[in-house]
């Protein structure tokens, strides 16, 4: 007799959001954590005394509502706040600014057009990503209906509308940026955080789909960030009586008779349950933690060449004085990026193709003190950094000498911006992706446990033998962002994997 | 006023001709008009320097379709296609890579440089004639429209489904995960020796502003495993005489059919009275009528320019603006004294006699894209060697061979403009001789004359706009029910009366003449 129903492995907002469904569902669930903290890549870091960065994912804006209405989130402290104001720095100091209410500059009414007709094809991408991915392995007729489904939504938004669809995501971000806009620093701001976690620039096909899907699943921000997200699910979890276990890494997943009866621990005790999701890498759990005779070799081997080739570094900076930027209404600003143009994006993916890191990175910047002043001191401010691109696999490898030569490029391309950032920082971290893999368990360093490609999406994420969330194994799941529907909207992920398992 | 023809067709391209030649087969009057004074468009033979013949544009027979050489019976008007049988891939450290026509040997070849993947290449081979023979009916097929299935589309698309439905899973995630893929991805998951990857890479590039890391170029290897399914004839080789061959008998097969086949026609400006095209007006102001008229020409010439914006509706004028044509390649053509003696392999020999690819790392053809994406051409760029003459001794004197460098990239927007290319075509040229003779060191010696062609050249002497050799990029957004545009990929215009047959519609470029059947078809439909 198992004490459990399931086992969840790892702590990861997918996981945490999993076993909190489960949770919901009546299902007694423990989630076993590596690492002393709960989060994975949400998990608060204190990198400096005084100073927090909440979770090494920064974005905390594409939340699945209906997930954090089910978990009922805001009631276990989750504060939603609207939308940021992004400011699209210039070196000068000057700069362009994207609110809720649209973008200053030239292309001020495309944007609200752009923004419209993203409106309108919302549904199809809802449809899309909200349900389970046709089923390619299935039968014809479950294909067909799965298909015919699609093509209803679709038809409903008419035929212009509809054959415009059909035709973007495909379609490489530039190309799509370049037919609506002008402005430089609006197609490169815009397309910037469509890339995080890509292997790939905006003059790669496919990245239209990264930009479309984002578009439509951000939603309001979050307070305090990626860990504010991380406390309201454990809070929830805790309320519904499920066990969350810390110092626990899990080494390997039993089966017996062809079913999951459990995992091992690294120090050799074992938990029992009939069902076990894991919300690591498909990689790490269908390779590492199943034994080869669990799972098909055709499966073994497609799932060997899922490619998950970290390309986003992460640098944290305690400063002193004030926030960096500064919005047109003279008030700080919480979140910036750097960038000129398309082409300078293009450029610093172009150095990942050589095993370099882009010298002159474009920055994705944060700073979570503005909105959660506990995270500094008074007087100081935490200012978080994604910085594309820096390549998991360098050529020159990744050492002390070559993180520091990181940092040292991130700080120089923001001080282009902000010219007295370097005397005014207290304290510096910089993860490359090594360290991501090396702390966090991420294959490859990706923060989105493996490439947001065309090929990798939808029925193909990450292969089509499992891309409904189950294993070949009666019994294991998976449910992180290496699954339909990726990274984005957060608890996507789980909120599938869950109806998968509930469904059983 | 004078004859009234059931078609005009517009430029005498292979596809053009193709189209005509099934009409009139059809036992519709045809008339075909093309603006230079020989056929062929960009599949055509001309002597360049006296006694050498060149297929100035394209060099290669790729697809041409098994159905079209034998229901036009190509080979009684002088269709003769030398099959091209092997790869040489010649690297700058003196290795090389030779890929011939037996599998022992192949196999032997790539195991220097990897047993695994000797034993990985025929699977690999296998498994894309799999899914080959999947696609391969959709080359014939008219498109469907996704926003108005009528009953022939949905059976179509289930015919199709029903394809897949037969697939196993392993080739149903092949397929689904190649649509999308970048090449060096794709053969990443097959094979190890960056050698081979990076030869076999660049089939997925030719032609296309995409390098062999850009998504989407996975796909367009699969064409190149089509040709080893269609039996009889091989579809990769050489036309004697040239690629004018192909067009010079397709020619000949619609003129049997009592086709009428104008040179120096060109064509100015598509007659459009009421809603319906009635003919076209000649250069010299000349007008010729037709129930009919059918454009093989690309998108932007046919709409854009013979037809005129103003006679057009504005969403479809902006979805042809934006129907991305963007040419990358160029081309070298040089008449030569003798055969170049490769460092690799020196001598004569039959690594000579197949493709010569300079493709030696996917890093190098990486970096030459890099330079065009930014409005430069390849100083190191990848090149397609092929040498004609020494398997079709009719496009050279005695002694004396052609040899044809297919180049890329040569972006057609250079940083300076497209109209600068004329100031640097020769220095271009320059390069390719310079990266080639790095590879075969008499190059320079026995060079007797050069032509060099950039897209520009392409646009200005064959009507390619911005040099595309497609009529229109290869991209997965302008494939199947999207080329040219998602309401109009049917090979009918908004123009009634009006219809499309080359390249910018499906199934798109190469020597196939799939565009011209299909739209022939469906023209014979309506009537």
């Amino acid at each position: 007799m198992s004490t459990y129903d399931a086992i969840i492995i790892g702590s990861s907002i997918e996981g945490l959001a999993t076993a909190g469904l489960l949770a919901k569902a009546g299902r007694h669930v423990i989630v076993l954590e590596a690492r002393d903290v709960l989060g994975g890549l949400a998990a608060p870091r204190a990198f400096h005394d005084g100073f927090t960065a909440p979770g090494v994912l920064h974005d905390a804006s594409c939340l699945h509502e209906d997930v954090v209405r089910r978990l009922a989130l805001e009631r276990h402290g989750l504060v939603r706040h609207s939308t940021p104001t992004v400011r699209l720095a210039d070196e000068d100091g000057g700069g362009i600014a994207i609110d809720h209410s649209g973008v200053s500059g030239p292309d001020a009414d495309r944007f609200a057009a752009w923004r419209a007709w993203i409106k309108k094809v919302s549904p199809v991408v809802h449809q899309l990503l909200d349900n389970p991915a046709p089923p390619l392995d299935g039968s014809l007729p479950r294909l067909a209906w799965s298909a015919l489904r699609l093509g209803a939504t679709l038809r409903k938004l008419g035929r212009r509308d509809m054959t415009e669809f059909l035709r973007v995501p495909p379609m490489c971000a530039a190309d799509w940026l370049n037919e609506w806009f002008e402005d430089e620093r609006l197609k490169a701001g815009l397309a910037a955080p469509a890339l995080e976690g890509l292997w790939g620039g905006p003059w790669s096909a496919g990245t239209a789909a990264n930009l479309l899907f984002r578009e439509v699943m951000s939603g309001p921000d979050v307070a305090g960030g990626a860990s504010a997200v991380v406390d309201a699910l454990a809070a929830c979890l805790r309320e519904a009586g499920a066990e969350l276990r810390t110092g626990a890494r899990v080494t390997a997943i039993r089966c017996r008779n062809g079913r999951a009866m459990g995992v091992s621990l690294h120090r050799g005790d074992t938990v029992d349950a009939p069902i076990v999701a894991s919300a690591l890498d498909p990689q790490t759990t269908l390779l590492d933690l199943l034994s080869p005779t669990d799972i098909p070799p055709d499966l073994a081997h497609d799932v060997t060449g899922w490619r998950c080739r970290g390309t986003t570094a992460k640098v944290h900076l305690a400063i002193e004085g004030p926030a960096p930027f500064i919005g047109d209404d003279g008030r700080p600003v919480d979140v910036a990026r750097t960038g000129a143009s398309l082409d300078d994006l293009e450029r610093a993916f172009d150095a990942v193709k050589y095993g370099e890191m882009s010298e002159h990175p474009v920055l994705d910047i944060r700073v979570p003190s503005l909105v959660s002043p506990e995270l500094a001191p008074e007087g100081h401010h935490v200012v978080s950094i994604m910085a594309h691109f820096a390549p998991f696999e360098l050529r020159a490898g990744w050492s002390d000498e070559t993180r520091e030569l990181l940092g040292r490029n991130v700080v120089a391309t923001l001080a282009r911006h902000v010219p007295d950032i370097a005397d005014r920082i207290v304290a510096q971290e910089t993860l490359t992706p090594a360290d991501l893999e090396a702390e966090l368990g991420l294959c490859g360093g990706h923060v989105h446990h493996g490439e947001m490609a065309l090929d990798q999406m939808l029925s193909l994420r990450p292969s089509v033998g499992c891309a409904d969330h189950s294993a070949p194994v009666p019994g294991v799941f998976l449910c992180g962002p290496g699954t339909h529907p990726g990274p984005n909207p957060w608890m996507g992920c789980a909120r599938l994997a869950a109806r998968r398992i509930l469904a059983r | 006023m004078t004859t009234t023809y059931d078609a005009i067709v517009i430029g005498g391209g292979h596809n053009g001709l193709t189209c005509a030649a099934y009409l009139a087969k059809a036992g519709r009057k045809v008339c075909v008009l093309e603006r230079r004074h020989v056929l062929g468009g960009a599949a055509v033979s001309e002597e360049v320097f006296p006694g050498f013949t060149f297929s100035v544009c394209s060099y290669v027979v790729s697809l041409l379709r098994p159905e079209i050489i034998r229901e036009l019976d190509l080979p009684r008007h002088g269709l003769d296609l030398i099959p091209l049988e092997s790869t040489f891939t010649p690297l700058p450290d003196g290795r090389a890579l030779y890929r011939g026509p037996d599998p022992g040997q192949a196999r032997r070849a790539i195991a220097q440089f990897s047993a695994k993947d000797a034993d990985a290449y025929p699977e690999f081979g296998a498994a894309m004639s799999q899914i080959g023979r999947l696609v391969k009916p959709v080359l014939a097929m008219t498109p469907p429209d996704p926003s108005k299935l009528g009953l022939g589309a949905i059976m179509d698309l289930l015919r199709l489904g029903r394809r897949f439905g037969d697939l196993d899973t392993d080739a149903r995630t092949l397929q689904a995960r190649m649509m999308t893929m970048s090449a060096a991805d794709f053969l990443d998951r097959w094979f190890e020796s960056p050698v081979l990857k990076a030869a076999m890479s660049v089939s997925g590039i030719i032609g296309t502003f995409q390098g062999v890391r850009s998504p989407g170029t996975a796909y367009v290897l699969l064409h190149h495993y089509m040709g080893d399914i269609d039996g009889a004839y091989r579809s990769w080789g050489f036309s004697r005489g040239g690629t004018g061959g192909v067009s010079n008998a397709i020619a000949n097969a619609a003129r049997s059919f009592g086709a009428e086949i104008r040179t120096e026609a060109p064509v100015d400006q598509i007659l459009i009275e009421g809603e319906s095209a009635t003919g076209v007006v000649l250069a010299n102001g000349d007008e010729v009528r037709a129930k009919t008229v059918v454009s093989g020409l690309d998108p932007h010439l046919t709409f854009l320019k013979l037809v005129g914006r103003d006679k057009l509706p504005d969403p479809f004028v902006k979805d042809i603006e934006r129907f991305k044509m963007r040419g990358s390649s160029g081309k070298v053509n040089l008449a030569l004294d003798g055969l170049p003696d490769f460092v690799a392999m020196p001598g004569e020999g039959p690594h000579l006699r197949g493709d010569i690819t300079i493709a030696p790392s996917i890093d190098y053809l990486e970096r030459a894209y890099d330079e065009a994406k930014y409005g430069a051409w390849s100083r190191r760029p990848f090149m397609d060697v092929v040498i004609p003459s020494l398997t079709d001794p009719t496009v050279a004197p005695p002694g004396k061979h052609v040899m044809s460098i297919f180049v890329q990239y040569a972006p057609y927007k250079l940083k300076e403009g497209p109209e600068d290319w004329p100031h640097q075509r020769e220095a271009f040229g320059d390069a390719v001789i310079d990266t080639l003779a790095e590879y075969c060191p008499n190059l320079k010696d026995i060079i007797l004359h050069r032509q060099v062609l950039s897209p520009w050249d392409l646009e200005q002497e064959f009507g390619l706009t911005e040099g595309n050799i497609f009529h229109g990029e290869l991209s997965l957004e302008q494939l199947f029910f999207q080329r040219p545009t998602a309401q109009w990929a049917r090979y009918k215009t908004p123009i009634k009366d009006l219809w499309m047959c080359a390249s910018g519609t499906h199934p798109g470029g190469g020597i196939m003449g799939a565009p011209g059947k299909n739209a022939a078809r469906a023209m014979l439909k309506r009537w």
